[in-house]
C-alpha cells in the first residue's frame, strides 16, 4: 500500500483562503480522501473560530476614550497652534530664524528681568503660568482657586534690588507683614501643608529617593517589599512626558505613605504620595472641589504649589507640583480611577 | 517650491477622532492579552494614541489605519511595557505536530465542546496565556483582528513567512491549551458521553 502524503501548511494556507485556485483543487481533492486532513482543518476551523469568538470579546474600559481624549486635549494645549509643515524653505529662511531666535531671546531676559524684580507683586502661580492656556470647559466652574500666600520661600532667592526699584516695589511689599499674624506652618499639621512641604523639601534635595527607577512596575514592587501594606498604583505618565524617577516610604503626619516623583520637560517635578485613609475625615477646609468622571478631587493652593487629592478605595492619593495649576489638576483627572 | 498642505489643529484632532478612535476596543483588547494587567492595557492604549495623533501627519488616508495603530501599539508595548523576554521553551514542530494529532485521535471535540468552554468566560483565557507571546500575537492579529499575514508581518516587523509558521505552531498549539482546560474541567471527554 502507497504511503498516503499529507498537506501540512497547505491546509492552514486553505483555512486561512491562501491558496491559488489551482492548489486550492488540488488541497480538496485530498482532503475527500485523507481523514487525516480533513480532521487537521476542522480542528484548525474550530480553534481559529474560537479564538475569534472568544478572545475579542474584551470590552474597554468605559473612561478610557474620555481618558485618549483629556490626553490629546493636554497635547493640543502643550503645542498650541503649532502645525505641521515640511522644511524646504529651511535654506532661505535660516537667517530670518536666526534673527527671531535673538530677538526671543531678548525678549525672554527683559520680561525675566521684570518678573523677578517683582516677585511678591504677583502671585507665585502667575509669575511662573507655562504657556499652556486653560481652555475654559476644562477650568473651574464656579470658584477659582484660593488665592496663595506670599512665598517667604522665594525671600533668598530674590535678586538684589536697586534703590529705585526697591521703591517701585514698596507698595506691594506692604502686604509682608500678614505673613506674622498667619503662621505658614498651622499648629497642628494638616496634610496639604506637609505635601507641600514635601514637594519642597524633594525639590531643595532634602528628601532623597530610597529607589531611583523609571519603571513602574518595579517601584511598585519596592513598596510592597518595604511594607507599604497597601496596594499601590505608580501612574505611567510617560504619554505626558513625565518619566518616573523613583521614590520612597515616607512617613506623612502620622501616615505610611508611598511617595514617588516624576519629572518632565523644563526639569518640571511632580511628587505624588499614596496613604491609607479617607478624604473626608482627614483634609482640612479650603479645598476647590470639582468632580471629574465621578471622581471628588480637593484641590489646594499653598506658597505656589498646587496640591490635588482624590480617594482610591481606602486609599488616599496627591499630586503635588509647582508647575502649572491647570496641568496638576489634568494629570489627576486623567490618571485617577474610581474604586 | 511648493510646501505641503499645513495642517491646522482642528483639522488634525477631527480627522484623528474619525479614523483612529474607532480601533479603541481593538488595541485595548489585544494591550490586555499582552500585558494582562487592565491598567496596563489603558495606559498602553492612551499611550499608543497619544503617540499616534502626535505623528498622524505620517498617516495616508485611506491606508490602513488599524493596522498602523497596531504597529504603534507593539512597538510601545515592545520598548516600554515587555519585561524581560522569557519565551516559554519550545516544543519542536516535530514534537508539537505528534502531539497534536494524537490530541485529535484521542480526544472527543466538538462543537458542543466549544460551546461548554465559552461558559467558563475569562477562565477560559489561561488557554491563550499559554502561549509564547509572539505565538499569541499572531493568533491575536490574524484570527481576533482578522488581519493578512502581510498586515500582521508588518505590525510585527517581520516577514509573512515568520507569521505563517508562528501562526501555524499557535493555531495547535492553542488546540492542545484548549483541550487540556476542556479536560480539566471535564468537558471534553463527557460532552458526548
Amino acid at each position: 500500500m502507497a504511503e498516503t502524503k499529507h498537506f501540512k501548511e497547505e491546509i492552514q494556507e486553505l483555512l486561512d483562503n491562501r491558496l491559488d485556485p489551482e492548489a486550492r483543487l488540488e488541497v480538496e481533492k485530498h482532503l475527500e480522501l485523507c481523514e487525516e486532513c480533513r480532521t487537521e482543518l476542522e480542528a484548525l476551523r474550530w480553534t481559529k473560530q474560537f479564538s475569534r469568538q472568544q478572545y475579542a470579546a474584551e470590552a474597554a474600559p468605559a473612561k478610557l476614550e474620555e481618558d485618549i481624549l483629556a490626553a490629546l486635549n493636554l497635547d493640543d494645549r502643550r503645542s498650541g497652534s503649532r502645525s505641521v509643515t515640511t522644511w524646504s524653505w529651511w535654506p532661505q529662511q535660516r537667517a530670518m530664524l536666526a534673527y527671531g531666535f535673538l530677538l526671543c531671546v531678548a525678549i525672554a531676559l527683559v520680561l525675566s528681568y521684570f518678573i523677578l524684580r517683582e516677585p511678591l507683586r504677583k502671585s507665585p502661580e502667575l509669575v511662573s503660568q507655562p504657556q499652556i492656556p486653560v481652555k475654559p470647559e476644562l477650568s473651574s466652574p464656579t470658584k477659582p482657586l484660593p488665592e496663595p500666600e506670599p512665598s517667604p520661600q522665594r525671600l533668598p532667592t530674590k535678586p538684589k534690588l536697586s534703590p529705585k526699584l526697591k521703591s517701585d516695589a514698596k507698595p506691594k511689599l506692604a502686604a509682608k507683614p500678614k505673613l506674622t499674624t498667619r503662621p505658614v506652618l498651622p499648629t497642628k499639621p494638616e496634610f496639604p501643608a506637609e505635601v507641600a512641604q514635601d514637594y519642597r523639601s524633594y525639590k531643595a534635595e532634602k528628601l532623597p529617593l530610597i529607589l531611583q527607577t523609571e519603571d513602574v512596575r518595579e517601584m511598585e514592587k519596592f513598596f510592597s517589599e518595604a511594607g507599604i501594606t497597601f496596594q499601590t498604583r505608580v501612574f505611567d505618565l510617560g504619554m505626558m512626558n513625565y518619566r518616573l524617577v523613583g521614590g520612597r516610604v515616607h512617613q506623612l503626619i502620622n501616615r505610611q505613605s508611598a511617595l514617588f516623583v516624576y519629572r518632565g520637560e523644563d526639569n518640571k517635578i511632580l511628587v505624588c504620595q499614596m496613604y491609607p485613609g479617607q478624604v473626608t475625615e482627614l483634609l482640612p477646609a479650603g479645598a476647590v472641589r470639582r468632580e471629574n468622571k465621578g471622581i471628588e478631587f480637593y484641590i489646594y493652593r499653598i506658597n505656589g504649589l498646587t496640591v490635588v487629592f482624590w480617594q482610591e478605595g481606602t486609599v488616599i492619593c496627591v499630586l503635588s507640583s509647582d508647575i502649572n495649576p491647570e496641568e496638576v489638576v489634568q494629570l489627576a483627572f486623567a490618571k485617577a480611577v474610581k474604586i | 517650491m511648493v510646501d505641503s498642505p499645513i495642517i491646522s489643529a482642528e483639522n488634525k484632532r477631527a480627522q484623528f477622532e474619525a479614523v483612529a478612535l474607532p480601533f479603541t476596543k481593538s488595541i485595548y483588547n489585544t494591550a490586555l492579552r499582552l500585558t494582562h494587567r487592565p491598567e496596563d492595557a489603558s495606559d498602553l492604549v492612551q499611550e499608543t494614541f497619544l503617540r499616534a495623533y502626535r505623528t498622524f501627519s505620517n498617516f495616508t488616508p485611506g491606508t490602513n489605519c488599524k493596522a498602523w495603530l497596531f504597529t504603534i501599539m507593539y512597538s510601545v508595548f515592545v520598548n516600554k511595557y515587555r519585561k524581560a523576554q522569557r519565551e516559554p521553551q519550545l516544543v519542536s514542530i516535530a514534537e508539537l505536530e505528534e502531539k497534536f494529532h494524537r490530541s485529535l485521535a484521542t480526544t472527543e471535540w466538538d462543537e458542543r465542546v466549544a460551546r461548554n468552554l465559552t461558559e467558563f468566560g475569562t477562565e477560559v483565557d489561561q488557554a491563550l496565556n499559554g502561549l509564547p507571546e509572539s505565538f499569541r500575537l499572531a493568533v491575536l492579529l490574524v484570527d481576533v483582528e482578522e488581519m493578512s499575514y502581510e498586515e500582521a508581518a508588518d505590525v510585527l516587523q517581520c516577514p509573512v513567512g515568520t507569521v505563517r509558521s508562528r501562526l501555524f505552531r499557535a493555531r495547535k498549539l492553542l488546540f492542545l491549551e484548549l483541550q487540556q482546560f476542556a479536560r480539566n474541567k471535564g468537558h471534553a471527554r463527557s460532552a458526548k458521553l
